[in-house]
């Protein structure tokens, strides 16, 4: 199963990728901010999305909205990482149809299982 | 934090590195931008310097660095308010913002080399001070003389509109949580601003006792949560259910909290803070969102499951408790209650043997619709279940005595009318100790079946089939020991019915059906036993399908000709055998009903399924109520002497010969008014001389179970006696027709019959003969 990893923050995506790392994920590729995402999603079609909320060019939000209004992605789940404190930007990214949010800092126990949450339904 | 930590453990330091790298790069990049602050339409500037804020607080949170958090915590906030005004700032403004980029670095400085910004504190708390001044002036600008006629007014003024804030949205909505509640969350939100950190919790004040009760009250919470939601779902006008939800996650997050968890208190919050959306109608129960909030409390039941495992694994000694009315996961929990409904249990709990025709069918409610008696406010007393184990045991010994001394061999032939009205009382009275002790173990099925509702909704959703699940009879009370066992085989049998009983949509439409499949499930009493049965509409089985699979399995031991409905049907209980074309994640490995049969076996109890193809399946779990006591009938065969549980009697007489007719196979039977019944020789069972072979000499006894009947014949009946169940002892191992053994009257030791057994090995005997 092939994971996307899009955050804006290198260390970010280090902390995520090492998680799924640790739960024997290695299939994963790494993208920049939402456009960086699209576009990679062109070239390997991930099966799971982690996406940051805050980033330059196109947030997390926005790349959420961009994957469920394209039909050949619509169905793959997407967990959004994101801080807390911002409930607008909670609602905002539920209504935009995230499967799942986590919020900053996560341990990898809770990734894990936010995860196969989003697996088993 | 520490579990995060150990993960990167091995690369820490490279990646804090990392991180002060990145933190540096991005200060640098974006310091240039704080001056546009000052000009208009400055939105996309602010959203970057907000962002370098942001993303260093998110991965401070990472590597520990609780004073960077909070200065960007602080600077963040600031930010979102500039942000929100989207107007030309100040050069005070301006200025501490670059303050803060300063600030930041030097802390990055020293988290290069120290890996830790602790050292950083005190200069923090000034910086935070700076930064929170700033907010105020941004929000009031023309106050700004106050600020410097009455400094400390003006520091103290962010915590206290943040009280008003808070208590203001929540009256507003009429959202029930207490007030105090309210303040200590804000306190806490207001202290975390602070510079003072949560100390690390004091491991003497979290006594494992603490921990259990916290647990017991966790799972509680969780249950309750769960049924709110699944009952939002369906009805989402139903909107007084989010307040009460919100305030057992309210509870959760601060219980949690104070326990030190910090994973679990935060999963909460993202309840809450959902449910608060719910409640302000930001966000709607749709099934997306029910889904995510089931999910997080899924994950912070897996967390407390494992909580559970630790703390029991922890403390050698059991300290299992005894109580809550929705006791559900927590194995460890039985009720006592005190209410006048205990007293209804004692006489309606067929164990009493007074009426053990019995049977108390309680109408059948929609799962919607039986939410009330959750509500009933039980008066109860937590006891370990230690204790009660205990006091079981004792009243055990204490009936074998009662019989030991009322039936002692010293009394025959006495005529003592004294003694005997005592021994009368005596009886009395410890059969009244017996029904107390059982009812206290007895628990509703309530908190299992109420499992079940979210199991068949996760199912179905993942199915992609609509299952609308009836539940009755959720008040039946059962042995708690027994409870635990039948949650699993029940697992299985639901999700086998929505995975393969349940059509899909189309399907069902095709065959004329509602597109909503229904399963029943139901339990009541019936006897000594409670009849647990599952009930779907769905496709019902196709025996020729069955035994096709059967035979490709190998599993097939009689002919199939010789084989009824039922007994073909069971067959989808052998090990191996899976009918699913397809084989799901869900159900139809093959594994999983033999699971149920063993467990079901293991409580003595049995199963059966009928089914009509096109019509759909109906599984039925007979289970005794309770393994530990028995009334019971003592037989004698020669020297020895076997128990019969009494309710599986229907009739003893001595027989005519006219009644017993040898057949040409050479199978013994006897009529009994309209129906030929085959006899079973116990002697010739358990290869033992009886007084007589003669079956005229002997009592004739018939049993029946499961709507079978077969006639037992022994030399002569003894006496009736309260049996206390024991177990043969692993050495012995599994003995046909056996389940266990009893002290006798006398000291001696009875055999204990199985009837099921009994049965089945006539039935084999008959099809040997046959054959």
């Amino acid at each position: 199963m092939k994971y996307l990893v899009v955050d804006d923050s290198p260390t970010m995506r280090r902390i995520v990728i090492n998680a799924l790392k640790s739960f024997g994920i290695e299939d994963i590729i790494e993208a920049e901010d939402g456009i960086d995402g699209l576009n990679k999603m062109k070239d390997s079609k991930p099966e799971f999305i982690i996406t940051d909320w805050n980033m330059p060019n196109m947030n997390g939000l926005e790349f959420t909205k961009a994957v469920r209004g394209n039909p050949e992605y619509a169905s793959i789940p997407i967990l959004m990482v994101t801080t807390r404190g911002l409930k607008q930007d909670i609602i905002e990214a539920l209504q935009a149809k995230v499967n799942n949010y986590v919020v900053k800092p996560f341990t990898p126990l809770v990734l894990k299982e936010k995860i196969g949450a989003i697996l088993k339904t | 934090m520490s579990e995060n930590m150990k993960i990167l453990d091995s690369d820490t330091r490279e990646m804090i590195t990392q991180f002060v790298s990145e933190g540096l790069d991005s200060l640098d990049t974006n310091e240039p931008y704080v001056e546009y602050l000052r000009e208009y339409d400055n939105s996309e500037h602010v959203n970057a310097i907000f962002r370098v804020f942001h993303t260093l607080k998110g991965l401070s949170g990472f590597f520990d660095l609780k004073i960077t958090k909070k200065v960007t915590h602080e600077a963040e906030t600031l930010l979102d308010l500039i942000r929100k005004q989207n107007k030309p700032q100040n050069e005070d403004t301006i200025t501490v913002i670059f303050q803060t980029f300063d600030f930041l670095r030097d802390i990055l400085y020293k988290v290069s080399t120290d890996f830790t910004d602790e050292s950083a504190g005190i200069i923090a708390e000034d910086m935070i001070l700076i930064l929170k001044d700033c907010l105020e002036k941004v929000k009031n600008p023309i106050n700004i003389e106050d600020y410097f006629s009455e400094d400390s007014y003006m520091l103290k003024e962010p915590s206290t509109e943040i009280v008003e804030e808070v208590l203001e949205s929540d009256s507003n909505s009429g959202l029930n949580i207490n007030l105090d509640d309210v303040n200590e969350e804000v306190i806490e939100e207001v202290s975390n601003s602070n510079i003072t950190f949560e100390s690390e919790f004091d491991d003497s004040i979290l006594t494992d006792e603490l921990l259990d009760q916290f647990l017991v009250n966790a799972f509680e919470l969780i249950d309750l949560v769960d049924k709110n939601l699944i009952e939002l779902e369906k009805n989402p006008d139903n909107t007084k259910l989010i307040p009460e939800t919100f305030g057992a996650v309210h509870s959760l997050k601060g219980n949690s909290g104070f326990m030190g968890l910090s994973e679990i208190e935060d999963l909460a919050m993202d309840m809450e803070t959902i449910l608060d959306s719910l409640r302000s109608g930001d966000l709607t129960p749709e099934p997306h969102i029910i889904t995510i909030i089931l999910s997080n409390s899924e994950i912070i039941r897996n967390l407390l499951d494992t909580l559970q495992e630790k703390s029991s694994a922890h403390t050698k000694k059991e300290n299992k408790y005894i109580e809550s009315p929705t006791p559900v996961n927590t194995n460890e929990i039985v009720e006592i209650s005190e209410t006048p409904k205990t007293e209804n249990k004692v006489q309606k709990s067929p164990i009493a043997p007074v009426d053990n025709s019995a049977t108390f069918t309680p109408k059948e409610v929609d799962a919607n619709a039986g939410q009330h008696s959750a509500h009933i406010q039980k008066k109860d007393i937590r006891v370990e279940t230690i204790k009660i184990d205990k006091l079981f045991d004792l009243v055990g010994e204490l009936i074998t005595i009662e019989a030991m001394v009322t039936n002692n061999p010293d009394l025959i032939g006495l005529d003592l009318p004294n003694f005997n009205k005592s021994a009368n009382m005596l009886n009395k009275i410890t059969r009244e100790l017996q029904e107390i002790s059982m009812s206290i173990r007895m628990m509703p099925l309530e908190g299992t079946f109420n499992k079940m509702k979210r199991l068949v909704r996760d199912v179905s959703i993942k199915m992609n089939k609509k299952v609308n699940l009836l539940i009755s009879g959720a008040d039946t009370e059962m042995d708690k020991n027994v409870i635990d066992e039948i949650a699993d085989p029940l697992v299985h049998l639901l999700r086998n019915s929505v995975d393969h009983g349940i059509e899909n949509i189309e399907q069902r439409i095709a065959n004329g059906k509602s597109e909503i499949g229904t399963i029943k499930l139901g339990a009541k009493y019936e006897g000594n036993e409670i009849l647990i049965t599952i009930e779907d509409d769905g496709a019902g089985i196709i025996r020729d399908k069955i035994l096709a699979k059967a035979e490709e399995k190998g599993i097939l031991k009689v002919s199939p000709d010789l084989m009824s409905d039922k007994d073909v049907f069971k067959l989808i209980f052998e090990p191996g055998f899976s009918t699913a074309a397809q084989i799901t994640d869900i159900s139809g490995r093959g594994v999983g009903m033999d699971v149920v049969k063993k467990n079901i076996e293991k409580l003595h109890g049995s199963i059966d399924v009928d089914s009509i193809a096109g019509k759909g399946t109906k599984i039925t779990l007979r289970i005794p109520l309770t393994l530990a006591i028995m009334e019971s009938m003592i037989i004698r065969i020669g020297e020895s002497r076997y128990a019969l549980p009494i309710l599986a009697i229907n009739e003893s007489f001595r027989s005519l010969n006219t009644n017993i007719t040898v057949t040409m196979d050479g199978l013994e039977v006897i009529k009994v008014r309209n129906d030929v019944l085959p006899i079973i020789r116990l002697h010739d069972q358990f290869d033992i001389e009886p007084d007589s072979k003669n079956l005229l000499d002997g009592i004739m006894i018939i049993i029946e179970a499961k709507n079978k009947k077969v006639c037992l014949f022994a030399d002569e009946i003894v006496g009736q006696q309260q049996a206390v169940v024991k177990g043969l002892g692993d050495y012995i191992g599994k003995v046909p027709g056996v389940t266990g053994c009893m002290i006798l009257g006398d000291g001696g030791i009875g055999l204990i019959l199985d009837i099921d057994g009994l049965l089945e090995m006539s039935e084999n005997t008959l099809l040997l003969k046959v054959s």
